[in-house]
This record gives structure tokens, C-alpha cells and sequence, in this order.
């Protein structure tokens, strides 16, 4: 990611690191358990969650494998995953701070390798894909989680002009189609694939963007959305509700294998 | 809490690849191949490059 891109999205995550991470979890204990099931983790195994924020999937899958990695760009976030490994009395899982673009790893070392809701915040996400894929063992697997953002051009740039309103560190919601090229590029291929309507309230959703009602950007954002209604124009299904409006995100979920020829 | 051994184990510079060994001072890991130090904040490896210090030897 470039240096100012970085910065960008280290700002906005030391700015909402409290909100992120303690008031506004962005998955109730059965989603996150869905996705820990999906990604099947196993007694033995060594695991990196890429992008990890303050340590929540890291620290959730720890207790079912033998070594959880997370890394971050964000210091402030890891502070906080640190602290609530402390709490926890969890032994076997450790922090780094690292770019997804670069990695400290050596090639192969994870049986496991995950990445949710943070590819579009990459400036570079196939960078980071490939990174992933290296430090992944041959027969180990990669999970990507991340929102999807509509196919139709019209519907992305609105999408993504909401996104970016209101989070100036949100670079690009990807599409499926762009998904699927970019794991076929890296020489992924997937084993296993699940989508998941995940409707969640505005206010709360801009709350953990460290954006409050009486915010000029909640308005701007709020006015956009509320736009969009009609015809459904930034594929986030909105329904005005009150003072509130429940939308909706698509969520897809890749369970990865190297692809028989990249194995090397 | 120190830093958990495993993690030392696997880390590597992220520019050259190349495995990190702590300092003599415990407060940073070096790369032995581009000297970079990459210090250790509140138990935690800052393995970013802009963050690393280059060593004179």
C-alpha cells in the first residue's frame, strides 16, 4: 500500500479502536462462530489472520489450534488484542505489526491463513492475496471474508462512494467477478464458497466508523444512503426505519487450496 | 508478557525475507542481511519498513 494510503487507514483505526472493538462488534458470537466453522482449524495447526484489527478472529480461533497468528497495520488495534489476550489467558497466540503487502513470514509457514473484511481497505488487495498464497504451506488454505460490492457500474461507484464518505480509509469494495479472477490469478482455486446477507443498522454501522449523528459526514452519508432507496441504486437493500435504516451488505466467504499446478 | 518465543521463531525481515534475531537491549529484531532494526513496542514487533532503523554495522 502506498505510505499515504497506509497512514490514511492507520488514523482511522487508532480514531475508532474503541468503537470498533468494544462497542460496536461488528459480529454477534454466532457469525463469528459461523465463520471460525468454515474455516475448519484444526488441533495441530498454525494460523495467521491477516488484517486481524484487535485480535477478535485470532483470538477465537486459538483455542482450537496450536499457534494463532494476527497481524495489523494499526499499533493501536494490536494494543488492544494484546489486552484482551491478556484477559483471556489465552498462551498460544502472538501479535505483529506488518503490511499485508509485506508479510514477515517465510514462504509456507501457516496451515491457515485468513483475511476477513479488510481487502477493502487495500489499495493493493492482489499484493496482499500473494502474500498470503506464499506464506500458506502447499496443501494449507487460505479465508477471505469480505463484503462484496454489485456487480452493475452504476450501483459500485455509488456503493463505494457511501463506503468511502464514511470511512476515508475504505479504498474498494471488490466484486464478486473481480474475486474470482484475483484467486485464479494467484493460483488459488476455491474449495468451499458461501454468501451471507449480514443486515446490520446505519447508526451503528457509522457509530463503528467513529462517526456520531450529529457528525457533518453522518449527514452527507446518511443523505446518500437514504437517496439510494430508491431503485435499491447502491445494492445495500435500505428500509428507513424510525430515526434509523437497516441495510444490508453481501458477505462472501472463500475457502481456498493452492491450485494443483502452483504447487510447487 | 514477552514476546512469545514462537513468534520469534518465524518472523523475517519483510523486505529481504531473511529471519530476525533479537538485539542484545531485547528492544528490537535485526535483520542480519540489511541490518534493519525493527523494534519491539509494548511486546509487540513493529515489522513495518518505515518504522525500521538501519544499523551502521
Amino acid at each position: 500500500m502506498s505510505k499515504k494510503h497506509n497512514e490514511l487507514v492507520q488514523k482511522q483505526f487508532t480514531k475508532t479502536r474503541e468503537a470498533f472493538s468494544v462497542y460496536v462488534v461488528r459480529d454477534t458470537p454466532e457469525v463469528l462462530e459461523e465463520k471460525i466453522r468454515f474455516m475448519r482449524p484444526e488441533r495441530g495447526e498454525r494460523t495467521l489472520d491477516v488484517a486481524c484489527g484487535p485480535g477478535t478472529l485470532a483470538l477465537a480461533v486459538a483455542p482450537q489450534v496450536r499457534f494463532a497468528c494476527g497481524g495489523d497495520l494499526t499499533f493501536a488495534m494490536l494494543r488492544q488484542a494484546l489486552e484482551f489476550q491478556r484477559e483471556r489467558g489465552i498462551a498460544n497466540a502472538a501479535f505483529a505489526c506488518c503490511d499485508a503487502d509485506h508479510l514477515p513470514y517465510p514462504d509456507g509457514t501457516f496451515d491457515l491463513v485468513t483475511c476477513q473484511c479488510a481487502f477493502h481497505h487495500m489499495q493493493k488487495p492482489m499484493t496482499a492475496l500473494i502474500e498470503m498464497a506464499r506464506v500458506m504451506k502447499p496443501e494449507g488454505r487460505a479465508v477471505i471474508i469480505d463484503a462484496l460490492a454489485p456487480e452493475s457500474d452504476a450501483k459500485f461507484e455509488l456503493h463505494n462512494r457511501i463506503e468511502r464518505l464514511r470511512d476515508p480509509s475504505h479504498a474498494e469494495s471488490l466484486r464478486l467477478t473481480t474475486f474470482l479472477r484475483m484467486f485464479d490469478e494467484s493460483g488459488l482455486e476455491i474449495a468451499r464458497e458461501a454468501l451471507r446477507r449480514r443486515e446490520r443498522s446505519f447508526n451503528r454501522w457509522m457509530l463503528r466508523a467513529g462517526v456520531n449523528p450529529g457528525d457533518r459526514r453522518y449527514r452527507e452519508t446518511r443523505e446518500l444512503m437514504e437517496q439510494s432507496v430508491k431503485g435499491d441504486a447502491a445494492g445495500f437493500s435500505p428500509r428507513v426505519e424510525g430515526d434509523d435504516i437497516t441495510i444490508a451488505h453481501t458477505e462472501g466467504m472463500f475457502l481456498l487450496h493452492r491450485k494443483p499446478s502452483s504447487a510447487p | 508478557m514477552a514476546v512469545s518465543p514462537e513468534l520469534l521463531e518465524i518472523l523475517v525481515c519483510p523486505v529481504c525475507k531473511t529471519p530476525v534475531k533479537l538485539t542484545p537491549d531485547g528492544q528490537g529484531l535485526k535483520c542480519s542481511q540489511c541490518r534493519r532494526v525493527y523494534p519491539i513496542k509494548d511486546d509487540i514487533p513493529v515489522m513495518l519498513v518505515d518504522e525500521a532503523k538501519i544499523d551502521a554495522e
